[in-house]
């Protein structure tokens, strides 16, 4: 028998403890303001004050230029102008040599030559003149190993020992470390698993380098060839650097230069070059979700036939757990691109029910809800959108949606799309899985912003991670993508979660990890960074340990500084931060920046008594 | 910290190291046993001790192959603690379940940690005052030694320590080959250049393995703890021998603070060398003989007494016996019995004052043969000297066969490593050759011993100080071979050759005429061979005198002797005859005799020994007129000399300093500049091990054995010679540094332009050829290191971020390169002289 008293106080303490646990929730919900994006805020910089060349005398005076020979719309050119813009330099193309005149008034930074376009041991004079007034020379790729092999000048020029092969297939490709952000890699393929990796061009010509030499990128030999022919000072060079006359000589053997993964490769040559360098950059690293959450279940026979669970409640119970924890575990900000439905002829209809669930979801872990406007093939974009409008309209939410996902087919109607539909109204940046010589950032229009899906976080080939190194050593920038498409319309055994998962946390951990100094951000964050990198002019200049950079255009900015043993001592107008070694993230906080170097190992003093 | 600061700390913690193990850790282990014998005894006694326990402790792991700095702390400890238990029968049992007790009770609460804390405290507080007023009471009795031992400690210091921190580097060419030598130890691989005896690397060896100072820092600055050592030893053994207290400091101040020695017979104590290392052990070994005779003399004196008594009571007792008290005869044979066993123990005592010395003169001479033969060479004409002094007691039975045993103990103690490796293959290192033929009769000479050494020129044998080009046959100061040569002696057979054999037979008072006058001749020679090899006095007739008091000590010694101060006398004439023979043994080739020692090495060693013969001979001098005293008077006589003494000590200072014989500090110079040794010292102190190389002429390579590789510089531009198309040059390490002089020093050699700084000229010439040390002596020197240079700055234009300047100064530069081990560098490129300027000059000529 229970006393009136006891009753009284089981009866109080169950009401207390009903309260502390249904408090929270009630208050966390009440306080949430998960219906307002957050990233979307402030005014931002318009593509129309964008750096341009022509107009450099705006961005501080003349911009320093570089000088390309190569032959009209080749992969090189285009990849050499694109470095020009983000590094803010001029570019001037000259189909040959003989259309340009080396002059002492304004020399150029830098020299870059498509080989495929010169008659290189015809041009020995200009390259003299060159390197004698200490300009940095390029070579973008090699001609035939027979000219090479021709010229003993054209080989003492490029720092080229001997021609042991004309052509040799390597086992793997050894990046050394220095060269590009996120140190050395060894892209060889020893094991199965390795070899579904290897997808890097392995037959090259085989240039033995000369002394003084510097390599920073070397073709591996087969450990029987290693044995008998060669020792590694011996293996096919890839990348090299050699000292001629005043001048560094560097040297692309290969085609790393026809796609935009040049740009990172021309800035660490600059590096290697000089005794600085430094250059503006993104800083943003986005992981992008995409067709995240799913809200139509078109496929739910299949999900319930893989995971027993239909569409929202594998989304709801399996995949947004482990994708919230890994975020909160690697402190990533997701962009989730929510996709109303695929097929819009099946006849599923979309649940609008569990948006308001996401929102506060993606709060909550400090994630970004955007539009996902993949579909089918089937479907037309027009169609597509304006069931989606009438879909997230009718959801009631008064979300501003500020970043889309489209497909690069779609990109051109796009445009025209975006002021037409209440649903994207607000949305200023579009990401898209675009082909390799598309600019990595850009602006789409004045308003809006393009970013380029720079890899795929499931799949991660040693070529991604060569392209990861080059664009985050450019632009210190990624935007990877998680298709969840895939998974919610599975075709094989690699498109399942516990797959799927595994691989991209995996990849996420291992590959992104040096890059972790770099700042994560969501879309709409990044296309901030963006606009600011894209429209930003600078000058710097090195005065002993001094170096002064003025800022044109921009409130504030983000660049990497790199150094030969050199570090930070002191600066005003911003703030650092060490990427790794001899490699500081600065973050230029006004529009004159003074930062002070010392040497990390001083010249030892001795003085005799 | 600058370079200075470091020097000095360095030496202040090899001194503590070395003298912890040799002194402390002895004094810990004997220090109960010993504690009634005189200071200085002690000393000589701990000193011993120490170093002969870690020089065999080393042989033996060694051998053994188990040498390793785990294993010698094991070695050194473990042992010290279990003699220390047993020699002072230390109750270990009771003393842990004490300890073991407190623990408890510590751990149980029934004892605060305050308390605890208060206990231990206690007991260092009680540690530290039992010092204090031991150092006190020390001062205070003492008060003329103290401040004489500090006088001399700081004029060595002023002589030799500031040398130390002018130049850094070696300052004798064949450290380079001892420091070879000491790395091998680290391996176990102790007769890597053959077999020698490696009793100084033995000792620099345990002090880098148990101590962690670098080899090459102990062999820079090691040089001037030995030389305190070796004046301490000189002084101890005075002290300990003389009737005067103070006697004895004029003996080691005329050694140290006097330019009464040429210069050569103490520049080499500038050098951490073997040789001067093994000079500390043979005055221990002549103390410790003289006193065995001594100590023996009394032991046996006593015991005949002792028997004189016994007997007479035996003879009561079987009186008694006869008398009918059976029980009591019993008892009375008993306790004789008992004391018969006490009389044998005691004589077996290890701690008996006689077996004391008997074992010091043990360890001392297996020492001198364990270091360096020359020592024992010394030390063994000591020895013989000694035997004819001491003949009346060494011939005797109870006095010969220890004599014997012990020697052969010592020598086979000393020879035991060495034989068994010679036993199991390892041949004989050149040295050594030459000194078993000179021992078997081989064709001895020093010009011999100069061919055996030839192909090791570093062998120990020859080593050359900086500035410094002495050799056999050559002599110090200008002094011209024909001054002495014209008053060599005649060999037998030139008499031979002389006599005529019609002529009548030489009458008596021909023969002693003729005897009078190869005897005169001899004298002659000796003083000459002296006056040019070894003393540079400031009157005349010095040497004359000086040789006359060696006579003197015997005449004075058969003047003891006769008034029955038997040992004392025994000793002088030990002494006068010694020094005879040392010098005999220096005038050996103007007699015809195989010269067993050159002249500069031998004027080492007797300027060494010498002091020992003027101090006795001042001691005996001031001792006459009271060694007929006894009792009280002998006391106030006591005071008398001993004030004499003092006296004769502070004029024969004011004399050297009046008369401007005061020894200056010598500016050895060293084999290699001070930047280099900056360098090394930071290489060491900032790179992580073996991640660099060192690319430099010669003297590296085994100073950073343990830390990191070197590349000869010779064969770094021979490499590059005329092929710079196909050749590659890698070193297999991240960093390499490049060390160049500027103005190259002068390696031994010198030449006509010596002192010029690297040039375009010097490297135009052709490179020298071979691999010996001559491509980096002279001129060659510069010729290296002036392709060195442009080679280096060409390098470094082609790679300006990659090779900073490590250091820079006018004489030297030092250039750091940093290189991808996965890729290394190929140094092998046209660097302008290695192609045409290399044509060019060989058409010019």
């Amino acid at each position: 028998m229970v006393s009136r008293r006891n009753f009284f106080s089981i009866l109080m303490m169950m009401a207390v403890m009903f309260f502390m646990f249904q408090f929270s929730q009630v208050a966390r919900e009440g306080q949430s303001n998960y219906n307002t994006n957050i990233y979307l805020d402030g005014e931002v910089l318009s593509g129309d004050g964008r750096w341009r060349a022509e107009d450099s005398d705006m961005f501080g005076g003349e911009a320093g230029y570089a000088v390309l020979f190569a032959g009209s719309g080749s992969p090189v050119e285009t990849v050499v102008s694109q470095w020009c813009e983000y590094t803010k330099r001029r570019l001037v193309v000259c189909g040959g040599v003989e259309d340009y005149t080396v002059s002492g008034d304004s020399l150029p930074e830098a020299v870059l030559v498509d080989s495929s376009a010169v008659d290189l041991a015809g041009a020995m004079e200009t390259f003299d003149e060159i390197t004698e007034l200490g300009i940095t020379l390029i070579f973008c790729n090699l001609p035939d190993p027979q000219v090479i092999r021709a010229s003993g000048e054209l080989r003492k020029l490029l720092g080229i020992q001997s021609v042991r092969q004309d052509n040799i297939e390597v086992e793997g490709i050894h990046l050394l470390s220095g060269f590009l952000l996120g140190g050395e890699s060894m892209y060889l393929a020893e094991t199965e698993e390795q070899e579904k990796l290897q997808d890097l061009e392995l037959n090259v010509p085989w240039y033995i380098t000369a002394g003084g030499t510097k390599t920073y990128m070397v073709g591996e030999l087969d450990k029987l060839l290693k044995d008998v022919e060669a020792k590694n000072e011996y293996f096919p060079g890839l990348i090299w650097r050699n000292g001629y006359h005043q001048a560094s000589v560097f040297v692309v053997n290969g085609n790393y230069m026809d796609s935009m993964q040049g740009i990172g490769i021309l800035d660490a040559m600059m590096y290697e070059a000089d005794s600085y360098a430094i250059y503006p950059i993104i800083n943003a690293q986005n992981i992008l979700i995409a067709d995240f959450p799913d809200f139509a279940g078109e496929n739910d026979t299949k999900m319930q036939e893989l995971y027993s669970r239909d569409t929202k409640g594998i989304q709801q119970n399996v995949f947004w757990p482990a994708l919230s924890g890994m975020a909160l575990r690697s402190q990533y900000r997701l962009t989730c691109l929510m996709a109303a439905q695929y097929d819009y002829t099946d006849g599923v209809e979309p649940v609008a029910e569990t948006i308001p669930f996401y929102l506060q979801q993606f709060r909550e872990s400090n994630a970004e809800a955007g539009l996902s406007l993949t579909h089918a093939t089937d479907t037309d974009l027009a169609d597509k959108l304006e069931n989606d409008d009438a879909f997230y309209n009718s959801a009631g939410e008064p979300y501003l949606f500020g970043a889309v996902f489209a497909e690069e087919q779609d990109l051109e109607r796009l445009g025209r799309e975006l002021s037409d539909r209440t649903f994207l109204k607000n949305v200023r940046t579009i990401a898209c899985e675009t082909q390799e010589n598309v600019p990595v950032v850009s602006y789409y229009n004045d308003d809006v912003t393009l970013q380029s899906i720079t890899t795929l976080a499931p799949v991660h080939k040693y070529s991604d991670n060569l392209r990861l190194k080059c664009y985050e050593t450019a632009l210190g920038y990624s935007n990877t993508l998680v298709d969840m498409h895939n998974i919610l319309w599975p075709e094989d055994e690699e498109d399942r979660w516990e797959n799927a998962s595994e691989d991209m946390v995996s990849n996420l951990d291992t590959y992104w990890k040096p890059f972790s100094e770099f700042q994560n951000t969501t879309l709409s964050e990044s296309d901030a960074r963006i606009r600011s990198f894209l429209n930003l002019g600078y000058q710097d200049e090195r005065e002993g340990d001094i170096i002064r950079l003025k800022l044109f255009h921009a409130g504030e900015g983000w660049f990497l500084l790199r150094t030969h043993g050199e570090r930070i001592a002191d600066i005003s107008g911003g703030e650092y931060q060490e990427a790794e070694t001899d490699a500081y993230l600065v973050h230029a906080l006004s529009d004159s920046v003074e930062i002070t170097l010392e040497k990390e190992r001083g010249i030892l003093n001795y003085e005799p008594d | 910290m600058s370079m200075t600061t470091l020097t000095l700390c360095q030496l202040a913690g090899m001194s503590c190291a070395y003298l912890s193990v040799t002194v402390g850790l002895p004094a810990f282990v004997f220090g109960r046993k010993l504690c009634r014998h005189r200071a200085p005894e002690r000393f000589l006694l701990y000193f011993m001790t120490g170093n002969f326990f870690i020089m065999n402790l080393v042989f033996l792991l060694q051998l053994l192959k188990i040498s390793h700095p785990v294993t010698l702390i094991l070695g050194t400890v473990l042992p010290a603690i279990i003699i220390r238990i047993k020699v002072n029968h230390i109750p270990v049992k009771e003393k842990f379940q004490n300890f073991t007790t407190s623990l408890r009770r510590l751990a149980g609460g029934q004892m605060g940690i305050r308390t605890g804390i208060y206990k231990i405290g206690g007991m260092v507080r009680g540690l530290l005052c039992r010092f204090c007023r031991w150092a006190g009471f020390y001062l205070s009795h003492h008060f003329f030694d103290c401040t004489l031992i500090a006088l001399l400690l700081a004029w060595l210091w002023y002589i030799y320590g500031t040398n130390l921190l002018e130049y850094y580097g070696y300052k004798a060419s064949d450290l380079l080959v001892h420091n070879y030598w000491i790395n091998a130890l680290s391996d176990n691989d102790i007769f890597v250049a053959g077999v020698y005896p490696h009793g100084f690397h033995c000792v620099i060896y345990y002090l880098h393995a148990v101590f962690g100072i670098e080899t090459f820092v102990l062999l820079r600055i090691f040089a001037f703890v030995q030389n305190v050592m070796l004046h301490l030893m000189l002084l101890s053994v005075l002290r300990l021998c003389c009737r005067s207290r103070y006697s004895a400091y004029a003996g080691t101040f005329a050694f140290a603070v006097g330019t009464y020695f040429k210069s050569h017979t103490y520049s080499r104590y500038y050098a951490t060398l073997p040789q001067e290392f093994g000079i500390i052990f043979i005055l221990p070994a002549i103390y410790f003989g003289f006193a065995f005779f001594e100590e023996r003399r009394k032991e046996l004196k006593a015991e005949t007494v002792n028997e004189a008594g016994r007997e007479g009571e035996t003879e009561t007792g079987r009186t008694g016996q006869e008398k009918g008290k059976g029980k009591e005869a019993r008892k009375q044979a008993r306790k004789e019995k008992r004391e018969a066993k006490r009389r044998k123990k005691k004589e077996r005592d290890i701690f008996s004052p006689a077996s004391l010395a008997l074992a010091g003169f043990c360890m001392s001479f297996s020492m001198t043969l364990a270091v360096h033969f020359y020592g024992t060479m010394v030390a063994g004409i000591f020895c013989a000297a000694m035997a004819c002094g001491y003949f009346f007691l060494f011939l005797r039975k109870k006095y010969f066969w220890k004599v014997v045993s012990t020697v052969t103990v010592s020598v086979v103690i000393a020879v035991m490593p060495m034989l068994i490796a010679f036993l199991g293959g390892t041949p004989l290192q050149g040295s050594l050759g030459w000194g078993m033929n000179i021992i078997f009769g081989g064709k001895g000479s020093a010009q011999q011993q100069q061919e055996v050494q030839t192909p090791e020129p570093a062998g120990t044998g020859n080593e050359l100080l900086p500035g410094e080009g002495l050799t056999e046959g050559e002599l110090p100061e200008g002094n011209s071979s024909a001054a002495w040569t014209a008053e060599t002696i005649p060999s037998q057979d030139s008499y031979a050759e002389q006599a005529v054999p019609s002529a009548p037979p030489p009458s008596l008072r021909e023969k002693w005429g003729n005897f009078w006058e190869k005897v005169t001749r001899a004298w002659r020679a000796m003083e000459n061979r002296l006056q040019n090899y070894v003393f540079s006095l400031p009157f005349q007739n010095g040497v004359h005198w000086i040789m006359i008091s060696f006579l003197g000590l015997i005449g004075m010694g058969g003047f003891y002797i006769l008034t029955r101060q038997v040992c004392y006398g025994a000793m002088l004439v030990s002494t006068g005859l010694s020094m005879l023979f040392m010098c005999v043994m220096l005038s050996a080739s103007t007699f015809g005799l195989p010269s067993l020692m050159d002249g500069n090495r031998g004027s080492i060693y007797f300027a060494y020994t010498c002091p020992v013969a003027l101090a006795f001979a001042l001691d005996a001098v001031l001792y006459l007129p009271f060694s007929p005293l006894r009792g009280k008077a002998w006391k106030v006589g006591r005071v008398i000399l001993n004030g004499l003494s003092l006296i004769c000590v502070a004029g024969f200072l004011y004399y050297t300093v009046t008369a401007g014989c005061l020894k200056e500090p010598r500016h050895t110079g060293a084999q290699e500049m001070n930047e280099t040794v900056v360098c090394l010292t930071n290489i060491i102190k900032n790179e992580k091990d073996f991640t660099w190389t060192i690319v430099s002429a010669n003297d590296e390579l085994r100073m950073g054995w343990d830390h990191g590789y070197h590349y000869e510089t010779i064969t770094f531009l021979q490499e590059m010679e005329m092929a710079p198309t196909d050749t590659l040059i890698r070193i297999p390490t991240q960093v390499v540094y490049f060390f160049i002089e500027k103005i190259p020093v002068d390696y031994n050699v010198s030449y006509a332009g010596s002192g010029q700084a690297i040039s375009e000229e010097g490297a135009s010439y052709m490179l020298p050829r071979g691999s010996g040390i001559n491509v980096y002596q002279g001129m060659n020197r510069w010729i290296v290191m002036s392709r060195m240079y442009y080679w280096a700055e060409r390098f470094r234009q082609l790679c300006p971020n990659e090779m900073d300047i490590y250091m820079e100064t006018d004489n030297f530069i030092c250039y750091r390169l940093e290189q991808d081990p996965n890729r290394l560098y190929n140094f092998a490129l046209d660097y302008g002289y290695n192609t045409w300027g290399y044509r060019a000059v060989e058409t010019a000529e």
